[in-house]
């Protein structure tokens, strides 16, 4: 089983915690007693209790928030997201390490042992979600001191650790309490708008991200709430801060799911876009190229593409994971069907599957099913959640001297 | 019994501010271990109860005293960061000479509780300049060898919570261990 390195980036108290804690009830909790629910994450035990326990507080009206985590707190979190098929049959598809850890790392100066796996962490992330404060965001937009100094400070800072990470790993942004939008009722595409045109940095990010990643891969801003409306009450306090409290209303999450489950297909169209391009020729290039680029990254994956140009593809003895074999051609499925195109004549996919066990091979296809409903339903419900190089077109034309 | 030196230590968050460096002994600035002694002093449940700790990454013998507790503005209510969390300081003792158990008298107790509750009420009311890491003063000290069972008692004063490790054993016969009382230099004995 694969394992994937994730990394979340956010400033002190962007809520980078709360969402790790939220997910994994939604994902880690919630999907998992619910029988239809086709992928759900599981985490090792001490882990899970910790996520849980983190999660009780949180929820729990009569206790205060939580402090800070503290720069101690350095703590791996391994989740396996596990496929569930109509039949109950499980199949572990892959391994995600976040980190938890305090905000500072991304703003210190001050190194310690802990300090360097972060670091390293970061430069082999295969994934890097930014998590943008929204109280913050909201004060940049509402034009205050505030949202001025997260500007030329947290988010320039958050955006160098971004650079830090290789430029193929895919970048998704999430915009944090988003609750406090939804009570203005203000839409993503003006914030996703407001924020492209106040932060250069932002911009120049996402255009090298989007300009080095490939053609079909999606760059998502992503609006989440951990808490929802109903549990949180904002109030302006006297130093121009908005001061949370908790209510005890009803808990609602809101796409928490979506930035872990945006991932995995990311992961690998961007590979097998590539695979898919061209004829033969130029899946036997590409293939080359990508099989010599990933062999860190992707090590089974790659054996089992340099099997497919080779035209061994039988057994597939030298695969450490047939799971994998299968993700791999639901992937390839799911992407040829989105981009429109035909099958080669010498389509080598069914090849790749052939002889394994045929419940596993519907439980991975119901998982990858159920992650594209889920992303398809997201991005109805957001429309502007994509962030693409035309908006950064767009940007530029209204920035424009007349 | 013997004397040494004691450098406060503080870390905390600010309103604005992440967790910095707010007094740092001299040795550890020269040492540039800065973020180590971030590291050693924060931790722990910020109930006041004090840790120990031996200091393996400055040569020579030194021993770190260290509790967590909710902090306070000049008005005594608990001040909150941005996200509306409680903040928490770290502050503590890191004393040189000295690898025993140790716990601090009431009159160390209380120099130190009055420098690190000053810097941070310095840094507080104005985060931006305040000069982190600032260099700590150190104060002299005395040590005293005593038993726990005889250690004066003191349950107004969180240092003396009894932190694990000077908890009395259950055994019925448990080893003695040998605990200082540290004292400020020249200051009378209790």
């Amino acid at each position: 089983m694969r394992d994937f390195n994730v990394v979340t980036l956010g400033e002190p108290d962007s809520g980078k915690t709360v969402f790790m804690a939220a997910m994994h009830e939604m994902l880690g909790t919630r999907a998992v007693d619910d029988a239809h629910h086709r992928v759900f994450v599981r985490a090792p035990m001490g882990t899970r209790s910790s996520l849980v326990r983190t999660y009780a507080r949180i929820v729990n009206p009569d206790i205060d928030w939580d402090p800070g985590t503290d720069r101690k707190v350095y703590q791996e979190v391994p989740f396996t997201v596990v496929a569930r098929g109509l039949d109950q049959t499980l199949a572990d598809l892959f391994r995600v390490r976040y980190v938890d850890y305090s905000g500072e790392r991304i703003t210190t100066e001050w190194m310690d042992e802990k300090q360097e796996r972060f670091e390293r962490h970061l430069r082999e992330a295969h994934g890097v979600l930014v998590a943008l404060d929204g109280a913050k965001v909201l004060s940049l937009l509402e034009r205050q001191e505030l949202g001025r100094r997260y500007l030329h400070e947290d988010l320039k800072m958050v955006l160098g650790a971004v650079r830090e990470t290789t430029a193929r790993a895919p970048v998704h942004f999430m915009i944090t309490k988003w609750d406090l939008f939804e009570r203005r009722r203000i839409g993503l595409g003006f914030v996703k708008g407001e924020l492209l045109k106040a932060s250069d940095d932002l911009a120049g990010v996402v255009g090298s991200r989007l300009r080095s990643a490939s053609p079909t891969a999606t760059m998502r801003l992503v609006p989440v709430s951990s808490l929802g409306r109903d549990f949180v009450r904002p109030e302006q306090s006297e130093d121009g801060y908005l001061r949370m409290f908790k209510t005890g209303g009803r808990v609602r999450q809101l796409n928490v799911d979506v930035p872990l489950l945006s991932l995995l297909p990311d992961f690998y169209a961007t590979y097998m876009d590539e695979l898919g391009a061209g004829g033969r020729s130029g899946f036997k290039r590409v293939l080359r190229r990508w099989h010599k680029r990933a062999g860190e990254v992707f090590p089974t994956v790659g054996r089992a593409a340099g099997d497919v140009t080779a035209e061994r593809v039988t057994e597939g003895k030298e695969l450490e994971s047939y799971v994998e074999r299968i993700l791999l051609k639901s992937l390839v499925d799911g992407l040829m069907s989105r981009f429109g195109r035909r099958p080669d004549p010498q389509d080598v996919r069914n090849e790749v599957v052939r002889g394994l066990p045929n419940n596993v091979q519907l439980a991975v296809q119901a998982a990858v099913q159920h992650m594209a409903l889920r992303l398809e339903a997201f991005e109805q419900a957001y429309p502007e959640s994509e962030l693409t190089l035309e908006d950064l077109d767009d940007l530029a034309r209204t920035m424009e001297p007349e | 019994m013997t004397g040494g030196t004691g450098w406060p230590v503080l870390v905390a968050r600010g309103v604005h501010t992440g967790i910095s460096p707010l007094l740092m002994p001299h040795p550890v600035i020269e040492a540039e271990q800065i973020g180590r002694a971030m590291e050693a002093v924060q931790g722990g449940t910020p109930d006041g109860t004090t840790r120990v700790a031996r200091i393996s990454w400055l040569p020579g013998d030194w021993t770190l005293l260290s509790r967590t507790s909710p902090a306070l503005d000049r008005h005594g209510r608990q001040v909150r960061d941005r996200g509306s969390r409680p903040v928490l300081v770290s502050e503590g003792l890191l004393v040189s000479g000295v690898t025993n158990p140790c716990t601090l008298a009431p009159d160390a107790q209380a120099a130190l509780a009055d420098t690190t509750r000053r810097a941070y009420l310095q840094f507080l009311s104005d985060e931006r300049r305040y000069p982190a890491p600032a260099p700590s003063e150190p104060l002299p000290l005395h040590a005293t060898r005593f038993d726990h069972e005889t250690a004066p008692a003191e349950p107004d004063t969180p240092w003396f919570l009894p932190s694990r490790w000077f908890r009395p054993s259950a055994q019925p016969y448990p080893e003695p261990t040998t605990i200082l009382l540290l004292t400020l230099q020249g200051t009378p004995k209790p």
